[in-house]
C-alpha cells in the first residue's frame, strides 16, 4: 500500500450568495441563500514514500483544500484519505507526530516569545530527544541562516525571516512527510535557493515525502520529480516530469550566429521538420519538431554550409507547457458547459 | 505533566510581553473595588447587617469577589473565536496534543499568572488598605483555594463552548462582552446571590455559576457550615463533569463542520 493514498476524495464549500441591494441583503440575513461549489471534485492519486511531488494547479483550483485534508485538519465531504493506513481526521494527533506543514501563509510559531522558545516547546510537545533535536537545531539553523533570529520573537520578524524558521520548525521532529504550501511565498532568491537545496537533500538522504504546491515553476522543477496539475479541483495530469516535459514539448528553437548566413536573400533552408523563423544576414532562427528531427541534425546541416559561431537552443519551460494544458482544460470545461 | 508545565510557561512569556496594559487592568479591578466598597458603606450607614453581613465581611465579600469576577474579561475564548474566525486553528490542529490540552494549559497559565500577580497582591493591598476579616478558619481557606480551582475547570469549558461559538457567527467581540456581563451577574460577581429575587436566587445557587465567585467567598466568609461546603463543591465538581461533557460533543460536532479559513 501506498504511503498516501486518496480516493474519491471531495470537498464542497458552502457559501452564502451575497446579494446586491438592500432590501435583498436584510433579506438574506434570514434565509440566506446557499450555494455549494466543489473545490476539490473526485482526487485520485497514490504517492509513495520518498516522493516529491508537485501539487500545482492555478489559484483557486483547490491545491491548499487538499493539503488541508491530507494533513487532517478538514473533513472531506466525501472520499478517503489514506496516510500510513491512519485516517488523518480521525487519528489526527497520531499523523501528526509523523508529519510537518508549512503554509505560507501561517505561522506555527508563537507570536510573542523569541523564536528558540517555540522551538524547544516544540522539543516537549513532540517529545524529541535532547541529542537529536540538538544536531536537527543546529542543522536548520544553518541551512535557513536563521542563527541571528532565534532569540527575537516572532512578531519582529519579516515576512521571509518568519517562513526560514517555520521551514526549519517543521523539521525539527524528523517527519516522514512534510507538506509544503506555498512554502517559498516571500523569500529572496538566495533563502529559496538554499531551501531548495537542503529539501532535495533531505529527500534523498532520508526518503522523507514531499508534498509541494508553489507558483514559482523553478521550485517544482527543482524540487519534484512528479508533478500533478489540477484545475477547477479537477485533476488533469498526474505525471513524471521529464514525461511531461517530453510529450508537451514537441517544437524547440534553435538559433545560430554565423560569419555570414548563405541562406539569407538566397536560397531557403531545407531540412525535415524544421520551419525558419527568421534570418539576417548574421543569424538563423529555426523551429523543429523533436518527433521529426533533432539538434544534431540540424547543426550538422547548418555548418554543412557556413561557420557557425554561436547555437542557442530553447524549448518551452514547464511553466509555459502547464499554462497550455491549464489553457486546453479550460477551453474544453466551457464547450461542454455549453452544450 | 512537562507538557502542560512547558505551555503555562509559554503563556507565562507571551503575557509578560504585555505587562503594560496588565497593570491597566490591574487598575481597573483596583477602582471598581473602591466604587464597591463605598457603594456598600452608603447602605451600611442605616444598618448593621445586610441577611447576616456585617459592613466588614461585606468588603471581603466585595474585594474577593471583584477580584474573582475580573478573570471573566479574559480566559480562552477571544484567542479560541480568533483561531476559528482567521484560520489559526488549522495550525492549532496540527499539534501533536488535543486542541483542549493546549487551551487547557494556557488557561491554567493565565490563571497562575493571574494569581501570582494580581489576586494575591491586590486582595493583600485591598485589605490593609479597606479593611476585611480573615478567612473565618483554616479549613475554610484550603477549601476555598480548593474551590477556586475547581472553579477554573468550570470557567474553561464555558469559555471553549462560548469560543466554537465563533463558529456560527463568525465575530466574537459580542460573544465575549456577554459572556462577561453575564458571568459577573450570575455568579454573584456584582451582587452577593442573596439579593436577587427569592426564586432565582434559589436557583443561581444552584448553577455552574455560582462555583466561580459565590460559593468560594462564601465558604471562606464562613457562611456554609462544612456539610454546606461540602455539598456545594460536590456540586462544583459535578458541574465541571458534565460542562467538560457538554464541551467534548460541541467541540465533536463543531469540527466535522469547521472549514480552515484562508490558503
Ligand atoms: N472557507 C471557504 N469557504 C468557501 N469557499 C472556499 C473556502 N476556502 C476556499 N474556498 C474556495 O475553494 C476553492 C479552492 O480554494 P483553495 O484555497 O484550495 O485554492 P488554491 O488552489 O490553494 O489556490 P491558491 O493558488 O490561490 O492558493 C476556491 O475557489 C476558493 O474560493
Ligand atoms: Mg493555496
Amino acid at each position: 500500500m501506498s504511503q498516501i493514498q486518496v480516493e474519491h476524495l471531495v470537498k464542497e464549500y458552502k457559501r452564502k450568495k451575497n446579494p446586491e441591494g438592500l432590501i435583498a441583503s436584510a433579506k438574506s440575513m434570514f434565509r440566506p441563500e446557499i450555494e455549494t461549489m466543489q473545490a476539490v471534485d473526485n482526487v485520485n492519486f497514490a504517492i509513495e514514500k520518498g516522493e516529491a511531488v508537485g501539487y500545482v494547479g492555478p489559484n483557486g483550483s483547490g491545491k491548499s483544500t487538499t493539503i488541508k485534508m491530507l494533513c487532517g485538519i478538514l473533513k472531506p465531504t466525501t472520499g478517503s484519505v489514506r496516510v500510513n493506513g491512519l485516517d488523518p481526521f480521525h487519528d489526527r494527533m497520531k499523523n501528526n507526530k509523523n508529519i510537518g506543514v508549512v503554509f505560507g501563509n501561517r505561522s506555527v510559531l508563537w507570536w510573542d516569545v523569541p523564536v528558540i522558545e517555540s522551538f524547544r516547546l516544540f522539543q516537549t510537545l513532540y517529545e524529541i530527544p535532547e541529542k537529536r533535536f540538538k544536531e536537527n537545531l543546529e542543522k536548520f539553523t544553518e541551512i535557513m541562516d536563521i542563527a541571528p533570529l532565534l532569540s527575537v520573537p516572532e512578531r519582529q520578524l519579516s515576512l521571509g525571516q518568519k517562513m526560514r524558521c517555520n521551514i526549519a520548525a517543521a523539521f525539527l521532529h524528523d517527519p516522514q512527510i512534510v507538506y509544503l504550501d506555498e512554502p517559498t511565498i516571500g523569500l529572496d532568491t538566495e533563502s529559496k535557493a538554499s531551501i531548495r537545496r537542503c529539501i532535495s537533500k533531505i529527500n534523498e538522504e532520508e526518503k522523507t515525502t514531499f508534498i509541494i504546491t508553489s507558483h514559482d515553476f523553478q521550485d517544482i522543477e527543482s524540487l519534484c520529480r512528479r508533478i500533478i496539475l489540477i484545475n477547477h479541483g479537477k485533476i488533469v495530469l498526474d505525471d513524471n516530469m521529464q514525461s511531461v516535459k517530453q510529450k508537451f514539448n514537441q517544437k524547440k528553437q534553435i538559433q545560430f550566429e554565423m560569419e555570414q548566413n548563405p541562406w539569407h536573400n538566397g536560397e531557403e533552408f531545407i531540412c525535415q521538420g524544421v520551419r525558419v523563423m527568421g534570418t539576417t544576414s548574421h543569424s538563423l532562427k529555426l523551429e523543429y519538431d523533436l518527433e521529426q528531427t533533432d539538434s544534431m541534425k540540424i547543426m550538422t546541416a547548418v555548418a554543412k554550409g557556413s561557420e557557425i559561431q554561436d547555437v542557442n537552443i530553447s524549448g518551452r519551460d514547464i511553466e509555459e507547457i502547464i499554462r497550455d494544458i491549464i489553457r486546453k482544460d479550460n477551453h474544453i470545461k466551457r464547450s461542454s458547459d455549453v452544450m | 505533566m512537562k507538557k502542560m508545565k512547558e505551555l503555562v510557561r509559554m503563556t507565562f512569556l507571551t503575557k509578560f510581553a504585555y505587562m503594560k496594559a496588565f497593570w491597566f487592568n490591574v487598575l481597573g479591578t483596583g477602582a471598581s473595588i473602591v466604587i464597591y466598597y463605598f457603594l456598600w458603606q452608603f447602605v451600611f450607614q442605616k444598618q448593621n447587617s445586610l441577611n447576616g453581613f456585617t459592613m466588614v465581611q461585606m468588603t471581603t465579600y466585595v474585594i474577593l469577589s471583584r477580584i474573582l469576577s475580573s478573570q471573566f474579561g479574559g480566559g480562552i475564548n477571544e484567542e479560541l473565536s480568533q483561531w476559528i474566525y482567521e484560520g489559526k486553528i488549522g495550525v492549532e490542529l496540527l499539534r501533536p496534543i488535543s486542541l483542549f490540552f493546549t487551551l487547557f494549559a494556557k488557561r491554567m497559565g493565565e490563571f497562575l499568572f493571574f494569581l501570582l500577580f494580581k489576586g494575591v497582591p491586590i486582595s493583600i493591598l485591598c485589605f490593609l488598605i479597606l479593611g476585611g476579616t480573615a478567612p473565618a478558619g483554616v479549613l475554610n481557606f484550603i477549601l476555598f483555594v480548593l474551590s477556586i480551582f475547581i472553579s477554573i475547570v468550570i470557567m474553561f469549558f464555558i469559555e471553549f463552548m462560548v469560543g466554537i461559538c465563533a463558529f456560527y457567527t463568525y465575530g466574537y467581540h459580542g460573544l465575549m462582552f456577554t459572556k462577561s456581563a453575564l458571568l459577573s451577574i450570575l455568579s454573584g460577581g456584582i451582587v452577593p446571590i442573596f439579593l436577587f429575587p427569592k426564586g432565582l436566587a434559589a436557583v443561581l445557587t444552584y448553577m455552574p455559576f455560582a462555583g466561580m465567585v459565590s460559593v468560594p467567598v462564601n465558604i471562606y466568609l464562613g457562611k456554609y457550615v462544612l456539610a454546606e461546603s461540602a455539598k456545594f463543591m460536590m456540586l462544583q465538581i459535578v458541574w465541571a463533569l458534565v460542562l467538560c461533557l457538554a464541551a467534548h460533543l460541541f467541540y465533536g460536532h463543531v469540527i466535522k463542520k469547521v472549514v480552515v479559513q484562508g490558503g
